[in-house]
């Protein structure tokens, strides 16, 4: 029974898996753009089972569905390493540590944003835990299955376990100036770190002193010290979202100590100042490519980061954390042509490979590549043109979005009250620090 | 399934009960023994009937047979040629139970560790004590045709344990500590807020209420030398829980919750009940596959023509301007519909499935419940499959249909006397046995109106009170069947807040009737209402407070 | 050795707060051998002179003593782009809200004048123009009427020099539509604020119409203070044009029978459902700025695209469409937001347009903006190619003839951390 109970947390890996849609797909004659291994014109790449089966020139198949992607660009799926939909919860904003919530409980799989996203050829976003706590919640790597009605389907299994950390204002805000409790600085939330850590230690030692016979009844369950126990065995990647040189510094140092090594970190607006550090520790950062100054920490930025960051050595990302920007990725990548002038493979590099590097899924996702999954998107002028159009997108080899079929209507779930639905005005700035998502509701605060 | 349950459900105590105290403003009953004569008894699991006589003693029914003679003792209810179903069973609801009374939250100065009760997790806490015997609510569910209701507490993650009672005045728990309730509804402004920190805690609770007991019983076994198992009443009331000893009913209205009870549920392995359902279709292989049991709401959402009539009016505006319709109307309207038909097919897909289940009243306005019934059964339900979820179904859910749910002889007598098959037109319960408590549940007469002008005030109305310091207002929706009005009130000063008139009547021009405000205490509130076309004037009075002046106008009229 | 240290530590110590370091320069400017962007003509070889801050003429081999020749070789001039919305000059750093300047508190305070508040030092001018927008609405928020919107130039050392000549009295038309997803309001709700918000405004209206008619009277006492009430005046003696702000397409429908019986100059704003509605406008002749084009759909049901064609369909329905990003710091997304608009149906032409010329005719100015023609005020730029496209590189910038230096704290901070030095110990 104990045993079975302290390591209840794989019981969900053990889980029978959700048989997850997958097809047989075969795209004819497009112009390839592999990420890793260069551009391939009127090339056929043909998916069976989900996965890609091989990419040549005039592929013969027979029952499958094909795609003639002559004079399209045909790219792999678009991954973003940092988003906010698909799920119903953002923020456990009540306590500086939550490691033990876990946003992929809260999974929503008729959210349109995700089919709004397809649309803008994303194919895997990982659905974070917000910014509100110093050790806010665990996130899931999920997968754009646009349609399977079990949240559970959306999960990509086997991708690696996140946790979001946050450094900065936010937490100091939310704790420190909203509640009045630690942290309301930066040095509070270092030691929001070192105590949980701490924290995590001592109780793996009282579990292992049970079960190695030393002492004779369950030490108490903490699902929280557990999870912080988790992360010191480097079985959950850290995403922290940060900002500030001097605190990307604190948290490497504070990494250092525990020897947890595995760290992407988040937004990470001044990461250009201390990329060399960042490369040294091997810490991957995932930007905006041009978000700034919608607060002080974000003042002195530039949107030259990726660039620079790319330029040291450092695994970068392009991220959206909004439900707009997730939309375009292609097109925030190209940013970084004209802030810094990347070739065309290291742009789409930022939106493909690298997340997916950083989200440990690299050997699956974020090339093309015979055996990795088929996940794909095709688009009508090169992606990383303004006049760039997403045609089809497709996830595991089964088409997701269809720029020609798909109804305009494309919603899951209809809310039987409603004739027409809602209008939602648009409020400016309404995207910015989605991370916080929440939050203000919880602490009866206004946004701005 | 659940061990705890009560054995024996009812203890007469009808004659005599304040013994050694004389009462002359009650009546002795002369006789508890009542007597059915050719009645046709419902067949469980059919649409069939048995004509049978029925003799009833000691809240037992005593025999049943084709051709009884009438105990000499025996009241003869006139009922021959009637037809007698099994009490309904409302699988769950907040039947009678207090509301509690809204307090300022308190000051946690961590949030993230509030006091237990406070942050809503109270599950060792039972309904004692917090029952309303007087609530309006329990006559007309009675005369609905319930006999018993499962009853969950108030509040927000783990607000305590449900009790089962008996819809009769007196002695009406049967049994309290029945089941465990959860809901996803996270704590205000303090840990844990939201479904994913509920979702935490739960494992976090469970594992420990698991682990405690375990160390109980280590302690138990050889006390000495082992530390002493922490005294912790809330993680205690779990332990039958985590030994299936005790079922968590999990309120899961979305189908979203419904999977994440249900990932709980394979996680932790425990006996959850999937209760006040509205959607469980695209989770029925899971559910059927974890074998957990089902109570589905008898709520709905509000059917098409209804719907109309009152409109979103913010689009309706749009459609004004005939030259710009939305370019989609038809296939959203069509979406619409479908959604509706979703919610009004969930009962027959599970029955087409296989899968037991009993029904909720939870959200379910008193007065929609026959025809959201026949709105199910339009839908696919089977009407013998509908009748076994109110009754048979609901008893094996409880463990208790060995003595209800049905009618036959042994059981308990909790029946219902109908001049008509149930889903007859016109079909009226007459007569309710609950627990051998006898009642009968005389048609309305249908009261006269006055040629031409009768009609005139059903509608939706506006109403704006004017009392001294608190101006209230809202809408007065009044609804005509036959010849007799029913009246809902819905005041916005207090939100989601309604309220059913009682004692309705109009006499051409006037109509009356009161509502019970509980508010503390009770509040009853007399209305008139004087009717002059599109308008109306008049005053509400409340006992002590005196008469107040209302007034208002038609909002919209039926078609 | 020692001396080259010494001065790279001197760079660094210019270089680190992000400062301008450049200065925009003034006086008489010749590009040779570019093309001109024209909106009916292609793209026209041509060398443009500027003088005075205008252009002076545009010719085959035009030379110029004393003028600073600018080779355009493979480059192309396109007219500086105007943005028809933003808080640009209002907001500096968007969660500190004492560096907010447009959202004044009140509902009706039609003469607060945006221009007033401008910050001719803010960050963000600089970040935004290097993408080639060179003038933008600063439009104040909050509240029914929140204030007059002022047109700047994006360079300038005082308000007043950045002032572009057009002003408008802002009202945000009472909304339909929900705030939010955690705007539950019931429809019945809505429409109850909604009918209160109409009848407040109508009062003030008529407030403003009967102030209009005292006024005129010669016995009227010109002392007598109402500046909230004079603001609108100026609209309704046709000094001043009303920017209406309206989204929902009911709204949108509303507005069009509000303004119907109003003798005024009107210009709608935001606009998202005009698609919708089309006919109205084209009907009541509307002139719209709609935007962001980079936004989501308004309701759950509506393809993923809408918000992208929206400015397309109203263009091709024959509306003056102008684009706005309704942006502060990322005011320099506009050519990005033409791009999508031109890629969604509006095509490049009118997409140009759309962030030049029309948003100069809808604000009356097209006599000095709007395009690169001879008389115009010189704002303009230069690039080597379609300044859509996001890999594109700006060259130069002009702004009322001045050169501006290609430079913000981003290019800055760029040239400082590149190569970082020291680097790692």
């Amino acid at each position: 029974m104990k045993q079975v109970l302290y390591i209840f947390s794989f019981l969900i890996l053990s889980y029978p898996i959700i048989a997850q849609e997958s097809g047989d797909i075969l795209i004819k004659n497009g112009t390839v753009l592999t990420i890793t291994n260069g551009n391939l014109k009127f090339t056929d790449i043909l998916i069976r089972d989900g996965k890609i089966k091989s990419i040549a020139k005039d592929i013969k198949a027979e029952d499958v569905k094909v795609i003639d992607a002559s004079g399209l660009y045909v790219m792999p799926g678009i991954i973003d390493a940092h988003s906010h939909i698909a799920i119903d919860a953002v923020n456990e904003g009540t306590n500086p540590v939550t490691a033990e919530v876990n946003v992929g409980d809260a999974i929503d799989p008729y959210d349109i944003n995700i089919y709004r996203a397809l649309a803008g050829g994303v194919t895997i976003s990982h659905a974070m835990h917000g910014s509100a706590n110093a050790i806010g919640g665990q996130c899931e790597t999920i997968k754009h299955r646009w349609g399977a009605k079990d949240p559970a389907a959306m999960r990509m299994d086997g991708a690696p376990r996140t946790i979001k950390f946050a450094l900065g204002e936010n937490p100091m805000r939310v704790h420190g100036e909203g509640r009045g409790i630690v942290p309301a600085t930066r040095m509070g939330v270092e030691q929001v770190f070192r105590n949980a850590f701490a924290e995590g230690k001592a109780y793996m030692k009282e579990w292992e002193a049970y079960q190695g016979g030393v002492t004779s009844v369950p030490p108490e369950y903490n699902l929280r010290k557990q999870t912080m126990a988790d992360i010191l065995k480097g079985d959950i990647i850290i995403h922290c979202h940060s900002y500030r040189a001097d605190e990307i510094l604190m948290l490497m140092n504070v990494l250092e100590d525990y020897g947890v090594d595995k760290i992407c970190f988040q937004h990470v607006n001044e990461g250009f100042k201390v990329a060399p550090e960042l490369a040294a520790f091997g810490a991957h950062a995932s930007v905006f490519s041009d978000w700034w100054a919608y607060k002080f920490e974000v003042y002195y930025s530039t949107a030259y980061n990726a660039a620079i960051l790319t330029e040291n050595g450092v695994v970068t990302s392009i991220n959206s954390d909004s439900r707009e920007l997730i939309r375009h990725l292609y097109h925030e990548a190209a940013k970084t042509q004209r802030y810094g002038e990347l070739s065309d493979d290291q742009a789409l590099s930022l939106i493909t490979i690298n997340p997916a590097i950083q989200l440990g899924i690299e050997d699956r996702v974020g090339s093309i590549e015979e055996g990795k999954d088929g996940d794909i998107a095709i688009f009508k002028n090169h992606p990383l043109s303004i006049y760039a159009v997403p045609q089809y997108t497709i996830v595991d080899g089964a088409v997701r979005f269809n720029i020609k079929e798909d109804a305009a209507d494309m919603r899951q779930e209809v809310n039987p009250e409603e004739q027409i639905p809602a209008f939602y005005e648009y409020r400016a700035h309404e995207e910015e620090d989605s991370c916080l998502q929440g939050v203000f509701e919880q602490l009866f605060l206004h946004q701005h | 399934m659940y061990k705890t349950l009560f054995r024996l459900l009812s203890v007469m105590i009808l004659p005599g009960f304040m013994f050694g105290q004389i009462d002359y403003d009650k009546v002795k009953e002369a006789t508890d023994v009542l007597f059915l004569n050719d009645v046709y008894v419902h067949n469980s699991g059919d649409t069939t009937f048995t004509m049978q006589d029925i003799i009833i003693q000691d809240g037992i029914i005593k025999q049943m047979g084709g051709s009884l003679e009438a105990p000499y003792n025996a009241r003869t209810l006139k009922v021959d040629s009637s037809y007698v179903y099994p009490s309904f069973i409302d699988m769950m609801s907040h039947l009678g139970v207090k509301k509690e009374e809204r307090k300022e939250d308190p000051r946690v100065k961590f949030p993230g560790f509030p006091p237990n009760d406070v942050a809503g997790i109270t599950p060792e806490w039972k309904l004692t004590g917090k029952y309303d015997t007087k609530d309006g609510g329990i006559k007309s569910y009675r005369a609905a045709g319930f006999g018993m209701a499962h009853i969950v507490p108030r509040g927000r993650m783990l607000p305590g344990q449900s009790s089962l009672i008996s819809l009769k005045s007196e002695d009406m728990v049967l049994d309290e500590g029945v089941a465990t309730y959860m809901q996803f509804t996270g704590a205000r402004r303090m840990y844990p807020s939201t479904v994913i920190a509920i979702m935490a805690k739960w494992r976090d609770l469970f594992n420990n209420a698991a682990y405690l007991s375990e160390h109980q019983d280590i302690f138990n076994k050889s006390p000495l030398g082992t530390p002493r198992p922490k005294k912790d009443l809330m993680l205690e009331s779990l332990i039958p829980v985590t030994k299936k000893e005790q079922a968590v009913f999990t309120r899961t209205e979305s189908i979203k919750s419904v999977f994440r009870a249900l990932e709980l549920e394979a996680e932790l392995d425990y006996q959850l009940v999937l209760a006040n359902a509205e959607v469980v279709d695209d989770a029925i292989a899971k559910i059927k596959a974890q074998n957990v049991p089902v109570v589905l709401s008898l709520a709905l959402p509000k059917a098409e023509k209804e719907k109309d009539k009152k409109g979103d009016k913010a689009e309706k505006k749009d459609n004004k301007d005939k030259a710009v319709e939305h370019p989609q109307k038809e296939e959203l309207a069509q979406r619409k519909r479908e959604s509706i038909e979703r919610y009004e097919s969930q009962a027959g897909l599970l029955e087409d499935a296989g899968h037991k289940f009993a029904f909720s009243t939870m959200d379910l306005k008193s007065k929609d419940f026959k025809s959201n019934l026949n709105r199910m059964i339009n839908a696919g339900l089977s009407k013998a499959g509908a009748l076994d979820a109110l009754t048979i179904n609901a008893a094996k859910l409880l463990e208790i249909d060995d003595v209800a749910g049905s009618v036959e002889q042994g059981k308990l007598a909790y029946l219902f006397v109908s001049n008509k098959p149930y889903f007859n037109e016109g079909a009226h319960i007459g007569h309710t046995i609950v627990d051998g408590n006898w009642l009968e549940h005389p048609k309305k007469e249908k009261k006269k109106a006055k040629a031409g002008t009768g009609s005139g005030i059903s509608g939706e109305w506006s109403y704006e009170i004017a009392i001294p310091e608190d101006e209230r207002s809202g809408t007065i929706t009044i609804e005509k069947a036959d010849d007799d009005y029913s009246v809902t009130v819905f005041d916005q000063n207090q939100t989601d807040t309604e309220f059913t008139g009682n004692d309705v009547s109009y006499n051409g021009s006037t109509l009356t009737f009161t509502i019970t405000i509980e508010d503390g205490g009770t509040l009853i509130v007399n209305f008139t209402m004087n009717f002059e076309g599109d308008s109306y004037e008049g005053f509400i009075s409340i006992d002590g407070l005196g008469e107040f002046p209302m007034q208002g106008q038609r909002i919209t009229s039926p078609e | 050795m020692k001396y080259t240290y010494i001065l790279s530590l001197l760079l660094l110590s210019t270089f680190c707060y992000g400062q301008q370091v450049q200065k925009p320069q003034n006086g008489i400017f010749l590009l040779k051998n570019g093309k001109i962007q024209t909106f009916d003509q292609g793209q026209i070889e041509a060398d443009v002179l500027i003088m005075e801050g205008r252009i002076k003429e545009i010719h085959n081999d035009i030379s110029h003593p004393g003028a600073q020749v600018i080779d355009c070789t493979n480059h192309i001039i396109y007219p500086g782009m105007i943005d028809g919305g933003t808080r640009l000059g209002l907001s500096e750093v968007g969660s500190i809200s004492l560096t907010q300047d447009h959202g004044e508190i009140g509902s009706y305070a039609p003469h607060l004048d945006a221009l007033t508040a401008i910050n001719p030092s803010s960050v963000n001018i600089p970040v935004t123009r290097v993408n080639g927008v060179t003038t933008s609405l600063a439009v104040p928020s909050r509240g029914r009427f929140p204030g007059t919107a002022a047109l700047i130039d994006l360079h300038g050392y005082t308000p007043e020099q950045m002032y572009a000549g057009f002003k408008g009295v802002v009202l945000n038309f009472p909304s339909t539509g929900r705030r939010g997803s955690w705007d539950r309001r019931s429809d019945e709700d809505i429409q109850k604020a909604d009918k209160k918000a109409k009848k407040e405004l109508n009062d003030f209206w008529k407030q403003a119409e009967l102030r209009q008619g005292i006024l005129a009277h010669p016995d009227a006492d010109a002392a007598d203070y109402n500046p909230q009430l004079d603001a609108l005046v100026d609209v309704l003696n046709k000094d001043r044009t009303l920017m209406l702000e309206v989204n929902r397409k009911s709204d949108i429908l509303n507005a069009l029978s509000w303004i119907r019986d109003k003798d005024i100059n009107v210009i709608f704003t935001g606009v998202s459902e005009g698609y919708l509605v089309t006919d109205s406008l084209t009907h009541y002749n509307i002139d719209v700025i709609t935007g962001p084009v980079l936004s989501n759909p308004g309701r759950s049901s509506d393809r993923y695209d809408v918000a992208y064609a929206n400015a397309a369909v109203m263009q091709k329905a024959g509306i003056k469409v102008a684009l706005r990003t309704n942006e502060s710091e990322n005011v320099r997304n506009l050519p990005f937001n033409a791009g999508f608009a031109a890629t969604y149906g509006m095509g490049y032409i009118e997409a140009l347009k759309a962030v030049t010329i029309n948003s100069a005719e809808i604000f009356g100015i097209d006599k000095d903006y709007g395009s690169v023609e001879t008389g115009k005020i010189a704002n303009l730029f230069v690039a080597d190619g379609d300044p859509f496209e996001t890999k594109t590189k700006i060259k130069y910038l002009f702004i009322k003839g001045w050169n501006i230096p290609m430079e913000s704290r981003h290019t800055l901070l760029y040239d400082e951390y590149l190569k970082r030095s020291p680097g790692i110990e």
